[in-house]
């Protein structure tokens, strides 16, 4: 099976360049409030109640699509689901939790670029 | 004098987001992240537009539509639902609510502006300082015959719900219904039954009509009019 690319580069210039007008700090905003989810994300997974998992996987979808994380997306919905079934998410949340920090760090080489080259 | 808009969501992305695709125009915009949160502003000012999240931990956004309906204070609030939620039963259970718009997150700023654009227009139209959105309707009764005004507030599989500003008798035969709007929908109301009259605050009343003889297909094409129209 393909893997799916980190960030799908064609959505996030489309919501780089016309959503927020190619407007540099506000990408910084989003990106500063999409780290402080992780810090919630995390926390969420530690204490591994399934409501409040299915509900912090479902916040975070909006940051996903609006970015292009579209592997981060895919764990998301998977683990969203796994917590409303209330099954066993351990693995699940391991995943997203690497995918994340995975996103994070691409979106933050991306916005380094993007201040380079302006 | 700039609009008041509230957001209520727990996501503070989406927040971030409207923000900024508000912040050239004339509004002010007030944010809560619960629902509990947002039903006490909303007993607190007076807002022009309520911006609101359906999945939401504890008081989720029908928990809120809710008690919007329950409360003659909201009564004529425009509400734009903004979720990530895309399926018909949700778009049908919040179209009962007669929410006046349906939009799915994150928006992008031209589907906001558009989507807020429309919401208010037609909420200046129910004030009456623009057409009006009224089709006048044969409501026959046991009693008596009349004409009233009515106008599409909702439907689902077995029911159109209607809107008026007077309460109609269960069992009188809402007849000769043509919405102009419907042109497009080879259908032809001739008996509509109503079920039940429900006051929804200050002289709003949401009408429930039986669509028991329509086809599933009728029914269908009613519904996605429907859907796309909010």
């Amino acid at each position: 099976m393909a893997q799916i690319e980190t960030i799908n580069k064609e959505k996030f210039n489309s919501f780089f360049n016309e959503d927020i007008e190619s407007d540099n700090e506000q990408l910084e905003r989003l990106l500063d409030i999409f780290q402080q989810q992780y810090q919630d994300f995390e926390r969420v997974c530690k204490a591994g109640k399934h409501e409040d998992l299915k509900n912090a996987c479902h916040r975070l979808k909006s940051s996903c699509h609006s970015f292009g994380a579209s592997a981060l997306l895919q764990e998301m919905e998977s683990l969203e689901l796994a917590a409303k079934e209330k099954r066993e998410v351990k693995e699940l949340m391991e995943k997203s939790l690497s995918v994340y920090l995975q996103t994070i760090e691409e979106l933050n080489e991306m916005l380094k670029r993007i201040k380079e080259d302006s | 004098m700039a609009l008041k808009f509230l957001l209520v969501d727990d996501d503070p992305h989406s927040f971030e987001l409207i923000r900024f695709f508000l912040k050239d125009k004339d509004v002010e915009l007030t944010y809560c992240s619960s629902g509990q949160e947002g039903l006490s502003r909303l007993r607190d000012g007076d807002f022009d537009l309520l911006l609101l999240d359906l999945e939401m931990p504890e008081v989720d956004g029908f928990s809120v539509l809710k008690a919007i309906n329950n409360d003659d204070t909201f009564s004529g609030l425009p509400i734009l639902i903004l979720t990530s939620h895309s399926d018909v039963e949700n778009v049908q259970k919040a179209i009962n609510f007669a929410v006046d718009g349906y939009l799915i997150k994150p928006p992008t700023k031209q589907n906001l502006l558009n989507k807020v654009s429309k919401v208010l227009s037609s909420y200046k139209t129910k004030q009456g300082s623009a057409e009006n959105p009224f089709i006048i309707c044969e409501v026959r009764s046991q009693s008596n015959t009349l004409q009233l005004p009515l106008k599409m507030s909702g439907i689902d599989m077995d029911f159109l719900y209607l809107q008026g500003t007077r309460k109609i008798e269960s069992g009188s035969v809402v007849a000769g219904l043509n919405f102009s709007q419907l042109k497009d929908i080879d259908l032809d109301f001739k008996r509509l039954t109503v079920e039940k009259s429900e006051e929804r605050g200050e002289s709003r009343f949401v009408h429930k009509l039986s669509l028991s003889h329509c086809s599933r297909e009728e029914k269908m094409k009613i519904l996605n009019w429907v859907i796309q129209q909010s």
